[in-house]
């Protein structure tokens, strides 16, 4: 008895494997779990995920203090001969895991305040939503603990499935539509990236992160790259669904009827996110540095595409009038400096690409909460009922100009630090053209976000009459604590990142510890 | 040099202070603790949004101090961006149609600035390869694209002429305190990213610089000219901004003329800074003071208000560079720079030409500014009448007088201040040399007084002839209005939405509140027996007041050991 439980001790429970193991673990056992909990018992659900949320970021932290150490975590299941599912914490998929999950735990919280009871509206099938959106982070999680591509696709099929239900959580018509919208898009993205790991498996032998050492050997003895070439833009078009470059963007606006922490989460950091991460996957590690750039010229195609949906993304976004959407279309533009700064394929415009992940993820999440509380408290959905709303709400309306102005490039908000790695790294890459392309979409974004403030801020507010008739009612609701704080810890976190760049524990730092394995080993 | 290094704040923050940042740092001090002093009684009418605007100027003021101090590519940007974004709130504080056109042209300028800066901060960094601004000033050994973006960017907060627009609108649309500090301190903030940024001393180009010349004195010419056809007092003054700043820009293109020392150049620039700066600032307070004082049918001509005219008479000579005032001294300043790079100069290129044309400025600021002082004469001075000595005794309790005082008897002052601070810290026995050499009173007061005189007589008789024409409906901010209605118009067909009906809003509430006629002399003695502040504004310009104190204090007391 003593033997097994130290057996358990010293190989399966506290080893490596295990914590690995438990990251994802937490969020589906939390997950499906609360899919069996009435509305009767809100309050066990509410605890159950907090729960579930916190143990997997204590779990994260503690991978992280592990790979300060140079530990290794990794899980190796031969599922068929040649057929691997591998876990495994790299520094790189670190950076986003920590991202989804510590989000995750603010927009649990935020959700939890979004679906109060006392809003009176439609809270019907919490326990689906609240399970579905565990399952949406654990497949994130996943994604980001990918061995190789096989591993990956898993995942991010997983992910396409369980967001499909969260995007018609409301039940409508409209809702529907729009899910099916993106069920066909993604799905059919999904099926484009199966048949280019096919296609890798059966070119190369596997579909390992190898950053391309094995396909430099069999590139090294054909002359004939177009396979290769064909195999990266199937790969590309693949996750650039998710992506939402620029053919493939569509599903994006129309799944903003989904509920604000949905359009948070999902729209701003997981969903979104994995695809940009798929895109960093493929070129450093199924591809690498090496032969993407130098071997097979795949750059200037896909830095030109990046900016293509930089400014169309920041034109249409222009034209929008619900607050929602702007947004969306923002998040078209602002996903592609991701694309962009790798595809540049420089250190500097890499490490300003990968911090974009976490600075874009951090403002973006922010300006969605806001909107989620204009939406709910305010009744408010279009950009033309913003006005004199400032007076009203102000701590919500400073985190969204914060965010704003993020987004725009100001600084000391953290946008401001990817946007200045992005373009001297341009410079450097000899890629002089993309500075104008950033200066263009900072300018696109300034005139489309600071009409935004200047409604809120200095424009008087509309004497409409709902303020009026429930004045007190919306006084109460109005300090709402579980809306309005995860707005302001990540509105905190931006001005953070940004502030405080250089610091050791900044994602700058830890972006640079990722890239020196890429780039200078 | 000496600075400091935070490395964990951006991306390794670097603040400055050597002798030429302390300077700086306690002009613009000054300027803003007089500003947040006075800023209750002059705006104790409109109370509406002022809590904001001690924020915004707040932050304006950080962003400020910051420009000066910060000294490395990344904060120094984030602390213009601070000052450029907070003062959008210092100049739509009024609310009405000019000002909020004015901040819609504003904003719009300011974006086009930044990211004009931007590409030339990026290039620069990519160029040197460092973030310190001082190393790239050391590494900078010929002038490039990225120093041709700078400029531009930075041409466009100190109304760089195309680039000006802004300047006219925002000036006399915001509050006077406000236009006293934009007009002081804020548009200086070019000139020093500018000097900051790029050696002028130390470079040589003659085609650039005698491009700088010709375009700084010609801007001085042009503003001059164009303002004389303006009718609001505030408006002539922003004119009389952009004139003087096109001086400063043909002296950054003298300086580039050939390598000079950099001592004399620095010395001459700050002087000519400091000293637009302060004069610009007590003028501006003037006529906001006279606006409050004088109005129509009432008023005095009592001792106070006496002073005050005199005053603003010895500003308006200080701006023209009568001998013994700043203004004398900071042209004395030019010309010597020109002698020191005519010394050293082959005959060909001789420099006498500059000379002729900074006399030509001459009388078109003295045109210019005659022309000011005819309209404070002809809209406030000789309107006026007598009132009982009472309220007169009310009035001088007042603290905005005071601080009106204070702010002139500085800019009197500022020659031997500046004077006194820069041969204390340089100790550069050249550059005391510098200062003190022969300053020629009589060559000077023949260079002056004959500008002068044909001014005067221009400015009273040209009016006269061409009052009737179109010249004298000319809109304020010359290209302003038109780009005002581009930007709505491109705001229009992109993002399909009417901002133009919010403003309407704005308005007809505004003026369903006016709809009783106000009777001007009873606001006049009410505003005057009303307590000057509330407690809660008290408390927030203390708070203030203690902070820019203590951040003065923490700078000089770095420099003392």
């Amino acid at each position: 008895m003593i033997q097994l439980i130290e057996y358990l001790t010293n190989s399966v429970l506290f080893s490596n494997s295990f914590y690995l193991l438990m990251v994802i673990i937490s969020s589906a056992l939390t997950g499906s779990v609360v899919f069996f909990i009435s509305d009767k018992y809100e309050k066990t659900r509410i605890t159950l995920n907090l729960f579930g949320a916190l143990i997997k970021f204590l779990f994260l932290v503690i991978i992280v203090t592990g790979l300060y150490r140079l530990e290794t975590y990794e899980i190796d299941w031969e599922l068929a001969k040649g057929l691997h599912f591998i876990l495994r914490a790299d520094s790189l998929a670190m950076l986003f895991a920590i991202l989804s999950s510590a989000l995750w735990l603010v927009t649990t919280v935020y959700a939890i305040g979004y679906f109060k009871k006392e809003n009176g509206e439609n809270n019907q099938h919490l326990q689906r939503f609240f399970g579905f959106f565990s399952l949406c982070i654990t497949s994130s999680i996943g994604i980001s603990f990918a061995g190789n591509l096989f591993t990956f696709l898993i995942f991010y099929e997983c992910l396409t499935l369980s967001t499909y239900p969260l995007v018609t959580h409301s039940g409508t018509q409209k809702a529907i539509q729009a899910g099916r919208k993106y069920l066909a898009l993604t799905l059919s993205g999904g099926l484009v990236l199966l048949i280019g790991t096919i296609f890798l498996a059966v070119l190369t032998g596997g579909t390992y992160f190898d950053q391309g050492k094995n396909m430099a050997h069999i590139l090294s003895s054909t002359e004939n790259q177009l396979p290769f070439k064909i195999l990266f833009w199937v790969l590309i078009c693949g996750v650039g669904v998710k992506t939402a470059l620029v053919p493939f963007h569509p599903w994006l606006p129309t799944a903003m009827v989904a509920p604000a922490p949905v359009s948070a989460l999902l729209h701003a950091v997981a969903v979104v996110k994995a695809g940009a991460f798929g895109i960093i996957r493929i070129i450093y590690d199924v591809f690498g540095v090496e032969i993407y750039a130098k071997t097979l010229n795949l750059s200037a195609p896909l830095v030109l595409w990046a900016s293509i949906t930089i400014i169309y993304g920041s034109l249409k976004a222009l034209q929008q009038t619900n607050i929602k959407k702007r947004l969306a279309y923002s998040t078209v533009s602002q996903l592609s400096y991701i694309t962009l700064g790798v595809a540049m394929a420089g250190p500097i415009t890499s490490i300003g690409g990968l911090i974009h992940l976490v600075h874009q993820g951090l403002m973006k999440i922010t300006l969605f909460f806001c909107a989620g509380v204009l939406q709910k408290e305010a009744k408010i959905n279009e950009i033309k009922e913003l006005n004199g709303i400032g007076k009203i709400m102000p701590w919500t309306m400073i985190c969204f100009t914060i965010g704003a102005l993020g987004m725009i490039g100001i600084p000391p908000v953290a946008g401001f630090v990817s946007k200045w790695f992005l373009a001297t790294g341009a410079l450097e890459a000899e890629y002089s053209y993309v500075i104008w392309v950033l200066i263009g979409s900072s300018i696109l974004n300034a005139m489309y976000f600071l009409p935004l403030c200047y409604r809120i801020w200095f424009l008087p507010l509309k004497s409409s009459k709902t303020y009026e008739s429930n004045n007190r009612q919306k006084h109460k609701i109005l300090n709402n604590p579980w809306l309005y704080s995860p707005a302001i810890i990540t509105a905190l976190l931006s001005l953070l990142t940004g502030i405080f760049a250089s610091h050791e524990m900044s994602p700058l730092s830890w972006s640079i510890f990722i890239l020196t394995e890429f780039y200078f080993l | 040099m000496s600075s400091t290094q935070f490395p964990n704040i951006f991306l390794g923050l670097e603040i400055a202070h050597g002798s030429i940042e302390i300077i700086l740092l306690l002009f613009t001090l000054a300027l803003w603790f007089i500003s947040f002093i006075s800023t209750p009684f002059f705006e104790k009418n409109n109370r509406k949004h002022s809590n904001e605007l001690y924020v915004f100027m707040f932050m304006s003021m950080l962003g400020n101090i910051a420009v000066i101090l910060f000294d490395d590519l990344i904060s120094f940007y984030f602390a213009f961006a601070l000052m450029n974004f907070a003062a959008y709130g210092m100049i739509i504080h009024k609310r009405d149609k000019a000002a909020i056109d004015a901040s819609r042209v504003y904003i719009f300028m300011v974006i086009l600035g930044e990211s004009l800066l931007l590409p030339g901060l990026w290039m620069l960094h990519n160029q040197y390869e460092t973030l310190s601004i001082q190393e790239v000033r050391s590494l900078t050994q010929s002038l490039s694209l990225g120093h041709a973006f700078i400029f531009a960017g930075f041409g466009i907060k100190l109304g760089l002429i195309p680039l000006h627009i802004w300047l006219p609108l925002a000036h006399p649309a915001s509050p006077t305190t406000c236009s006293a500090v934009l007009s002081g301190s804020i548009i200086k903030a070019g000139i020093i990213g500018l000097i900051k940024l790029i050696p002028f001393a130390y470079l040589s180009g003659p085609t650039i610089s005698t491009i700088l010349i010709i375009w700084g004195v010609g801007q001085s010419i042009m503003a001059s000219l164009y303002g004389i056809t303006q009718k609001d007092p505030k408006t002539v003054l922003a004119y009389s901004s952009v004139s003087q700043m096109g001086l400063a820009v043909c002296l950054l293109g003298i300086a580039l003329q050939k390598n000079i020392p950099e001592t004399f150049f620095i010395i001459t620039i700050l002087f000519f800074i400091i000293h637009h700066g302060v004069t610009k600032s007590a003028l501006f307070l003037a006529v906001g003071h006279i606006k409050l004082r004088f109005i129509k049918g009432k008023v005095n001509q009592s001792a106070t208000s006496i002073i005050i005219i005199a005053m603003t008479l010895l500003c308006v000579l200080s701006l023209i560079g009568m001998p013994f005032t700043s203004g004398g001294l900071a042209k004395n300043y030019i010309k010597q720079l020109l002698l020191i790079i005519d010394e050293t100069n082959t005959i060909e290129s001789s420099l006498s030409w500059v000379k002729t044309l900074i006399t030509l400025t001459t009388f078109t600021t003295s045109f210019l500014m005659i022309h000011f002082f005819k309209l404070l004469y002809k809209n406030y001075f000789q309107k006026t009448h007598l009132i009982s000595d009472k309220l007169e005794t009310k009035y001088q309790q007042s603290k905005g007088y005071t601080s009106l005082l204070l702010w002139v008897t500085m800019s009197i002052m500022t020659g031997p201040i500046i004077y006194t601070i820069v041969s204390a810290i340089s100790k550069n026995h050249n550059a005391t040399q510098f200062l003190i050499a022969d300053i020629k009173v009589k060559q000077s007061l023949i260079d002056t007084f004959i500008p002068f005189l044909i001014g005067l007589i221009a400015a009273v008789w040209i009016p006269r002839i061409f009052k009737k024409t179109i010249l004298y409906k000319l809109p304020e901010g010359d290209l302003g209005s038109l780009l005002n209605t581009l930007i709505q118009k491109m705001n229009q067909t992109f993002s399909k939405l009417n901002t133009e009906q919010d403003n309407e809003n704005i308005f007809s509430t505004k003026t369903q509140k006016k709809q009783r006629p106000i009777n001007k002399n009873k606001e006049f003695l009410k505003g005057l027996n009303e307590s000057l502040y509330s407690k809660r504004e008290n408390f927030g310009i203390l708070v203030l007041i203690f902070i820019s104190l203590a951040i003065g204090f923490l700078a000089i007391s770095e420099v003392i050991p």
